[in-house]
């Protein structure tokens, strides 16, 4: 139970932190900002798009230039928002160690996080996303076998185990094979504070508020949809061709007034969400170094055991 | 520095649940009230059907369906929402009194809550009654107050907007049926006391009530969703414990703030 109330303390200096650096929110901030003016494009071009098709019709060809426009715009958010991701957390680890040591922060720590980890914070990222590929099918036989525990007891575990793998790699700077390795060797060791540490965390960071923001874009695109239901119509498509471009047309001004108010309703949301989202991170991440710090001050502090008589005596 | 005073009183709660494991009974008592109210509802169900009151029912349309539907519950609703009130009141009475035993140093036991009950039900039913009340009469204000809230705040903040209004109200009331039983309050001293602690140290009591709400939410989900109908009251119930014994432990060390209770 000590361990687990230890946590408390590592809570007050993670705010403590938090409070002194105010600078740690720079880098989300600004990722925040290029991910909103992002989706913001997207909105438009989404209603450029709508525009467009009023005036062209529906045609097969509308369908493969809007399927591939829309694959472009997908593609361009995953590595805008994967890798920018990566940069900020790599840069960001770095500025956490520096302000848990009482050290003053500014944009050359976060630039030579980024420049020192962002390659090692790339490859443990990968090597996760293909331990969940190849790990997809057991995860779904295991939570069914266990009574749809496991769907999250399982995520909850691995991220248990994998939290301080990045924590060392940047702490201890390791390689990403040893940073695993130690970061195992510390939740085995450390198991009941860790994870009472990330089911906090988890709790905070993944409320239903705020995910409505980051589901938009699936949400705007109902495409495929339209064109699966057009594909299987038992009806001539050709009088389905004329009339839904009727409705379409008619449509269209209650299409145009419903972009206007949700281009910027969901452009603030998902601002305000992933700013709320962000208070947490930082403190529950400030926490996790705090934590890691503190564990391996106190293992080496810790009295090495003497020899014991016996097994000296049967080594004799 | 506020935040440091909260984590030493969690740090504290968190080894004094630990050393009188008691004050988690009311988690199990509460499983009890909730057997009991489903058990009263299935049987107010089979009486209703069983006396053929809904035997006219394929005659009536619209309003005179509702009513005639609505109108044999009369009685069982009535009974039920008292039946209720008493029950949540007294399991929280008597809790209360066991998280004032271990905070005293003392092992709580049933004499605790039992003490608890005899002397404080009435107020704390009474005062659970008048806020039922005030937001029965109001009903109309607060619902127009909260869907325009929820379209102008709600929907651009994704969400957080709610919680936040949620959590904010919820530490105004945070405190009101402690300071009942700590301090042998009158129920309007007692909402008294718990809104002037929460306007004088909003800060702590808007991050217990922050942490009560998304911890026990998410501990009662930890174990999916057919473990959350088995097990989710008890993971949830331990986590909403724990939290009131440290919203008691801010309010005795905030108490002296409060000028009136000095002079009780």
């Amino acid at each position: 139970m000590n361990e687990i109330a230890k946590l408390f303390d590592y809570f007050k200096r993670a705010f403590q932190v938090n409070k002194n650096n105010r600078g740690l929110y720079l880098p989300q901030i600004t990722l925040i900002l290029v991910k909103a003016c992002y989706y913001l494009a997207f909105g438009i071009f989404l209603y450029q798009l709508t525009i467009g098709i009023g005036d062209m019709g529906f045609e097969a060809t509308t369908f493969k230039e809007v399927f591939f426009s829309m694959a472009w715009w997908i593609g361009g958010m995953i590595v805008v928002g994967g890798l920018g991701s990566m940069v900020v957390e790599a840069g960001l680890f770095n500025m956490y160690k520096v302000s848990i040591n009482d050290e003053l922060i500014d944009s050359n720590i976060f630039f030579e996080g980024v420049r020192k980890y962002f390659i090692r914070i790339l490859l443990a990222n990968i090597l996760m996303m293909i331990f969940w590929v190849a790990f997809a099918i057991p995860y779904f036989i295991i939570s069914v076998f266990t009574l749809l525990a496991g769907f999250i007891l399982i995520p909850l575990l691995i991220t248990v185990f994998t939290t301080m793998w990045k924590v060392s790699m940047v702490i201890e700077d390791l390689t990403v094979i040893e940073g695993l390795k130690r970061g195992i060797r510390f939740s085995t060791k450390h198991f009941v504070p860790l994870s009472a540490l990330v089911i906090i965390k988890q709790a905070f960071l993944s409320s239903q508020a705020g995910s409505s923001g980051n589901a938009n874009a699936g949400n705007w695109d109902s495409s495929n949809n339209i064109s699966k239901v057009t594909d299987n119509s038992p009806v001539d498509l050709d009088t389905v061709h004329f009339s839904f471009n009727d409705v379409y047309a008619q449509a269209l001004p209650y299409i145009k007034t419903g972009f206007y108010i949700l281009i910027p309703v969901v452009s603030i949301a998902i601002i305000i969400a992933s700013m709320v989202r962000m208070v947490f991170e930082i403190f529950f991440e400030l926490s996790i170094f705090v934590m890691y710090i503190e564990k391996s001050k106190e293992a080496e502090l810790e009295p090495i055991a003497e020899p014991n008589a016996e097994a000296i005596m049967e080594v004799k | 520095m506020w935040f440091d005073l909260l984590m030493d009183d969690c740090k504290a709660s968190l080894e004094l649940s630990h050393k009188y494991k008691g004050v988690f009974v009311p988690v199990f008592l509460k499983l009890i009230l909730t057997m009991i109210m489903g058990t009263f509802v299935i049987i107010s169900v089979i009486t209703s059907v069983a006396s053929g009151v809904f035997s006219g029912l394929h005659g009536s349309e619209g309003l005179g369906l509702f009513m005639q539907i609505i109108a044999p519950f009369g009685f069982f609703l009535i009974a039920g929402y008292i039946l209720y009130l008493i029950l949540w009141a007294l399991i929280e009475v008597g809790s209360i009194n066991l998280y004032r035993a271990a905070l005293s140093d003392e092992k709580p036991s049933k004499i605790h809550f039992f003490s608890g009950i005899k002397d404080y039900l009435k107020k704390v039913a009474a005062g659970k009654m008048l806020i039922h009340f005030l937001c029965l009469i109001l009903s109309p204000l607060l619902l127009a107050f909260f869907v325009l809230y929820a379209v102008i705040i709600g929907i651009p903040t994704a969400g957080w907007g709610v919680i936040f209004l949620t959590v904010g109200v919820s530490a105004y009331f945070a405190t009101w049926t402690i300071a009942i039983v700590n301090d042998d309050l009158g129920i309007l001293e007692g909402f008294g006391t718990s809104f002037k602690l929460a306007k004088r140290h909003f800060k702590p009591l808007f991050v217990i009530m922050l942490a009560l709400t998304m911890i026990s939410q998410y501990a009662a989900w930890l174990v999916g969703p057919l473990g959350f109908v088995f097990a989710g009251w008890f993971l949830g119930g331990i986590v909403k414990i724990y939290f009131r014994i440290v919203t008691y432990k801010t309010y005795l060390r905030y108490q002296k703030d409060i000028p009136e209770l000095d002079q009780i």
